[in-house]
């Protein structure tokens, strides 16, 4: 088997006391994209913020590109190229749209593709014309375009996103979906969060369905599409 | 008219370095969230490092190097303090970072007085900027100038500074989201040093800056930390032009005030304050705190001393007398002493969760009340004793309607910036209080003027503190308030008043320290203005950190350890020293203090 690009291993984690993911096992591979599925409060967010180190968490094994990752802070983490989406977008809103950008940008990678500025402007022109407006202001959609343009302006090899479609109006799910698309033909690696089919569907090839913090059910996101009795028994509330 | 403009003037240039040492305060605080009470150490280094570099190269063109070089050295120096320290308890509880912070003050003193020596010195006047110049008839020095356009023109680079570049758009992005920011690959932590340097630079260059207009000497530390507080609070914690308005105003108000209340400057600052905080509670310019990223959460809370344990530590403390010799008598009296007034701040701060800095306010004017009493009326020792903590309820009350209306930081600074006044009007209202002569001559009546006589008498009041403390926690009206310390909003839902119960709280904690400073007053036999110094409330945080914020009993073990401390590093010459670096061993290695190392261990061994 090939050298995976996001290895996880028997991978716990929790807040203070409190155990939330009971060893979670699965990897991606480069140009994978995969839908991590579950119910409000199966340990989607968890799980991505372990991965990000931003919980107390523990693993047989936690790599990306070969680096551990149990022993490194989330600024490491971010550095070595681990893109990350969070919940509720977390812009930081007294900043303007250009600064939000301008947090994220890190230096050019020899092994990720680049964004400049510019072509973060053409992936989202609607960001373009409020570059100078504080991100505080804008509506929910402009905010989830930006948390993910903020993301690629750190050049990331992976995009961990984490509910983008959360709120958003039907119209600008669908210019969101279609963005995420893109990304990944142009062969970006994704893992993308989600409690329902919608949006992870369009985009994810593979998917790991959560229940109360372990792996439910692993498979094709075309089976898991097909089979509505799996789907209710797996998702629906 | 000239006159007026002339004073308004004065008062402006007097703003320039308090602005420059408040805004680099804010900063520190925005970014880190830490209160540095040893900012005012690196506003010291700065003005000795200025003196310094004068002597060196001589006026010219000393001076003008003076100003960079003080700004760089005190830069590199709260780098160091940050790297060492600070990185190590940002995750602390604020108590434990206010007093590290504190820890680094006593330090700095020391060091500062090794290397500068305990003498004052006078700075030169400002080559090139020594004259005066007239207008509206009114002599304004050339130097005042200077000093006037050095805040807007600091305001602004400033501005360049966080507006323009990267790094001013990062330190905002923290600001406002830490863990973000991290997340998209921020390194914190080269953050958070830069920011620091930045701060204390600031601090420095204040502190050069003053060389000129007033003297350099080992308390300027202290002295221009309670201002700077205030203008802090005033302008709202983070905001550097809030900062630049409340230095104004502040400064405004002392120059003005000077002419209608001579004796106590510091009340008029106090009143602008308490009428902005209760018009804006987060200041000029401030925000509302964003959600702490870790709730403070009930502490070990748990751990009680059993009523029996009381009772044996009460025998043994009823049976000491006749074993100790006199010097262990004394001592023994201090730690009772001190232990009360250490308890009614575990009450405070503990079941009450309000974390105040200037506690010794209420011991103080406890302490005072009782030797007015009897140096002015001729009162017995009982009047006196009866009258300390009625007096210092009184006070509690009055202060205690302001502070509670904040909370967290805010609520520490507003109760030190309460005690400085109370400390000013002891100082200054000379005919009533004696000022720095303070009151001798207190002695206990003849009954108790024997010191196993007046061990029973402190033992006995030490009783009622711990009883009333102990039963006080444990009424509904503690569990109220233990309630509302936790889930204040939750509480209020279930119908209690959180801001009245906390009066309470604060009024019952300042009258058991009363009572405190009133026998206090009687075993020393005079009064001096020092019982009300951030000092002495800074001693009493050390007793509850060192015996741990959550148990009373705590705070006795803390004084035990603190007398006992004091009485063995009295011996050496860097006594403050050796007790700051105490300090800050506890609060890095074990934030839960004596008490809590307990629990700790038990714990650990449980897991
Ligand atoms: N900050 C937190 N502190 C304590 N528990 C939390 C916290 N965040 C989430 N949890 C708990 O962890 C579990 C998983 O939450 P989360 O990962 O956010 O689920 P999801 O993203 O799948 O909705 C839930 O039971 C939730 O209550
Ligand atoms: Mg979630």
């Amino acid at each position: 088997m090939a050298e995976m690009m996001l290895q996880v291993a028997g991978l716990t984690a929790g807040y203070g006391p409190a155990t939330v993911l009971h060893g979670l096992d699965f990897s991606l591979a480069q140009g994978d994209s995969m839908a991590l599925l579950g119910r409000n409060g199966a340990g989607k967010s968890t799980t991505i913020k372990a991965i990000m180190g931003m919980v107390r968490r523990e693993a047989t094994d936690l790599r990306f590109e070969g680096q551990s990752l149990t022993r490194l802070p989330p600024q490491k983490i971010a550095r070595l190229g681990v893109g990350y989406v969070p919940e509720e977008r977390r812009i930081f809103p007294e900043l303007t749209v250009a600064e939000n950008l301008e947090v994220g940008r890190r230096p050019a990678r020899s092994d990720a593709p680049e964004w400049p500025e510019k072509r973060l402007y053409d992936l989202f022109p609607e960001l373009h014309a409020m570059r100078d407006r504080r991100a505080g202001r804008m509506s929910g959609g402009e905010q989830q375009m930006l948390t993910i343009a903020r993301t690629l302006a750190g050049n990331p090899r992976i995009l961990l996103l984490d509910e983008p479609a959360e709120g958003l109006a039907p119209v600008v799910l669908d210019r969101i979906a279609d963005t995420v698309a893109t990304l990944r033909d142009e062969g970006l690696t994704l893992l993308i969060a989600e409690q329902s089919l919608g949006f992870a569907a369009e985009v994810a090839s593979r998917c790991v369905v959560l229940e109360s913090g372990q792996i439910a059910h692993e498979g094709s996101m075309q089976e898991l599409a097909a089979d509505s009795a799996l789907r209710d028994r797996l998702l629906s509330v | 008219m000239g006159f007026y403009f002339a004073q308004a003037l004065t008062g402006l240039a007097s703003a320039s370095s308090l602005f420059l040492v408040a805004a680099g305060l804010s900063l520190i605080f925005g970014v880190t969230r830490v209160v540095n009470f040893a900012h005012g150490s690196l506003y010291m280094i700065g003005a000795y490092v200025a003196m310094d570099v004068i002597g060196l190269f001589g006026k010219v063109p000393g001076f003008w190097l003076a100003l960079p070089v003080a700004a760089l050295v005190s830069a590199v120096v709260g780098g160091l303090i940050e790297v060492t320290v600070l990185r190590r308890i940002y995750r602390a509880p604020e108590m434990f970072q206010l007093v590290a912070t504190f820890a680094i003050v006593l330090i700095a003193q020391d060091v500062a007085e090794w290397i500068w020596g305990v003498a004052d010195r006078f700075g030169p006047r400002a080559p090139g900027l020594s004259g005066v110049v007239t207008i509206f008839g009114e002599r304004i020095p050339e130097y005042d100038l200077f000093l006037i356009a050095m805040g807007p023109i600091t305001l602004f680079l400033l501005w360049l500074l966080f507006a323009r570049t990267r790094f001013g758009v990062l330190v905002r992005a923290a600001t406002q989201d830490r863990e973000m920011a991290a997340a998209l690959g921020v390194d914190q932590a080269k953050l958070f040093t830069a920011v620091f340097c930045l701060g204390a630079g600031l601090a420095g260059l204040g502190g050069a800056m003053q060389v000129p207009r007033d003297a350099v000497t080992l308390t300027m530390d202290l002295e221009i930390i309670a201002e700077v507080f205030v203008i802090t609070v005033v302008g709202g914690m983070g905001s550097i032009p809030g900062a630049y308005l409340a230095a104004i105003l502040i400064s405004e108000l002392n120059a003005f005030g000077i002419l209608i209340l001579p004796e106590i400057t510091l009340i008029v600052a106090f009143a602008a304050m308490a009428v902005v905080l209760v018009i804006r509670p987060y200041g000029l310019l401030g925000r509302p705190p964003s959600a702490p990223e870790t709730p403070p959460g009930p502490g070990i809370g748990t751990l009680r001393l059993p009523a029996k344990v009381w009772f044996g530590l009460l025998a043994v403390m009823m049976i000491l007398p006749f074993f100790a010799d006199d010097f262990m008598t004394v001592l023994i009296i201090d730690i009772m002493i001190l232990g009360m007034f250490a308890m009614s701040l575990q009450f405070l701060m503990g079941p009450g969760g309000m974390v105040s800095f200037g506690h010794a306010a209420y011991f103080g004017v406890g302490a005072y009340g009782a030797a007015l009493l009897v140096y002015h009326l001729d009162a017995g020792m009982g009047w006196a004793l009866a009258v300390a903590p009625v007096a210092a309820a009184a006070a509690a009350l009055f202060f205690g309607w302001f502070c509670v209306r904040l909370s967290g930081v805010y609520l520490a600074m507003l109760t030190l910036a309460a005690a400085q006044i109370v400390w000013a009007a002891a100082t200054q209202m000379q005919g009533l209080t004696g000022g720095d002569d303070g009151i001798t001559g207190v002695w206990p009546t003849k009954l108790f003027s024997d010191g196993t006589a007046f061990y029973y008498l402190a033992l006995s009041f030490a009783v009622i503190a711990v009883i009333v403390l102990r039963q006080a926690t444990r009424s509904p009206f503690g569990r109220a308030l233990t309630a509302a310390r936790d889930a204040p909003l939750r509480a209020e839902a279930l119908g209690i008043n959180v801001q009245n119960q906390q009066w309470m709280a604060f009024t019952l904690a300042g009258t058991v320290a009363g009572l405190a400073g009133g026998l206090y007053v009687f075993k020393k036999g005079s009064v001096f203005p020092d019982v009300l110094a951030i000092q002495q409330s800074v001693d009493a945080l050390i007793m509850v950190l060192l015996g741990g914020v959550d148990v009373l009993a705590g705070a006795l073990i803390g004084a035990t350890t603190f007398v006992v401390l004091e009485d063995v590093f009295n011996q050496f010459e860097a006594w403050r020293s050796m007790l700051g670096g105490v300090i800050l061993l506890i609060a890095m290695l074990a934030p839960g203090g004596m008490a809590g190392l307990g629990t700790l261990i038990r714990r650990r061994k449980a897991a």
